[in-house]
């Protein structure tokens, strides 16, 4: 098991990575964190033995990515502004590749490490990420402009 | 056609985060300057980040809540997994896994021998040569009338 004081330590940045990742409410992302903790210290104890923070660090990201592609439901709340909802509407492997660059200031080799992919598929996922959050405001923006009888119904 | 220009969007997102060549990025921002398109492309991308830096920054500094707080054990658990692995002290363990790879591998090697000389043997060169080369005291004591060998 990991030190403790290492997972003290880790928690305010996970919480960030998890509520970026799932969105508002914030219980719904220290529900997930944990269970990542959970996950560290019951199902994989020696996963942390003699892990470096980095490394750790890294092992736990991929754990709440893991958890938010598999459990996290893509719904935003009623309250969320145009661009979390257009974070949420991203695909969670997309979003996650966006979160650990722009949020969390990993590098390309670092996020790529994370998300268990090579440096080009990240960098695809990164790309197609901004792509489609950039045409979601987009649209956004524009049934906002519109008349309220040509406003798009979804 | 100057492909040189060309900016795909991978290069861009790296151009973005920092992550070209610095010959590269110079390229890069020459077709920025002069390309609208890619100019509202890296607009778009950039209040994307700052949005999402100014949203989720200061969550970091925010307290932790109990919850997760209490969640995190004072000390470190015993493992029971890493326990049965290695028993009373990981270096002495350590050694007695080592060692026990070794002996597997004696094993094999043993048995991969033994298991030739029973061929050898069921094959009758071994026997044929030992009879071949030792007409021994046992065969001259079988050559002999009955009534001597009981002397």
């Amino acid at each position: 098991m990991p030190h403790p004081d290492a997972l003290t330590r880790f928690l305010p940045d996970l919480r960030r990575f998890a509520a970026a990742l799932t969105g508002s409410p914030r219980s719904r992302a220290d529900e997930l964190v944990l269970r990542a903790l959970r996950d560290v210290m019951v199902k994989a104890p020696e996963a942390g033995d003699g892990a470096g923070d980095d490394q750790l660090k890294r092992g736990l990201r991929a754990n709440l990515a893991h958890l938010a592609h598999v459990q996290v439901p893509r719904h935003p709340a009623a309250n969320a502004n145009a661009f979390e909802t257009a974070l949420l509407d991203l695909p969670s492997t997309h979003r996650a590749a966006l979160i650990l660059i722009c949020v969390e200031d990993c590098t390309y080799e670092e996020a790529a490490q994370t998300l268990g992919v090579n440096r080009a598929v990240l960098i695809g996922r990164l790309a197609a990420a901004r792509q489609l959050m950039a045409r979601r405001l987009q649209e956004e923006a524009r049934s906002d402009e519109a008349p309220p009888y040509l406003r798009l119904v979804k | 056609m100057n492909f040189g220009r060309f900016v795909s969007d991978a290069e861009l997102c790296g151009f973005l985060d920092g992550e070209v060549s610095a010959a590269r990025a110079s390229e890069i921002a020459a077709a920025v300057r002069s390309s609208p398109d890619l100019q509202r492309k890296l607009r778009a991308w950039r209040e994307q980040s700052q949005w999402l830096r100014a949203s989720f920054g200061r969550i970091a500094q925010e307290p932790v809540p109990d919850m997760l707080r209490q969640a995190v054990p004072a000390h470190r658990l015993p493992s029971v997994a890493h326990e049965y692995v290695l028993p009373p002290s990981a270096p002495v363990a350590q050694k007695y896994a080592r060692g026990a790879d070794i002996a597997i591998w004696k094993l094999l090697v043993i048995s991969l021998i033994g298991l030739f000389l029973a061929t050898a043997l069921y094959a009758g060169g071994v026997v044929t040569g030992t009879q071949a080369c030792a007409p021994t005291l046992i065969q001259k004591w079988m050559d002999q009338p009955k009534s001597l060998r009981g002397s």
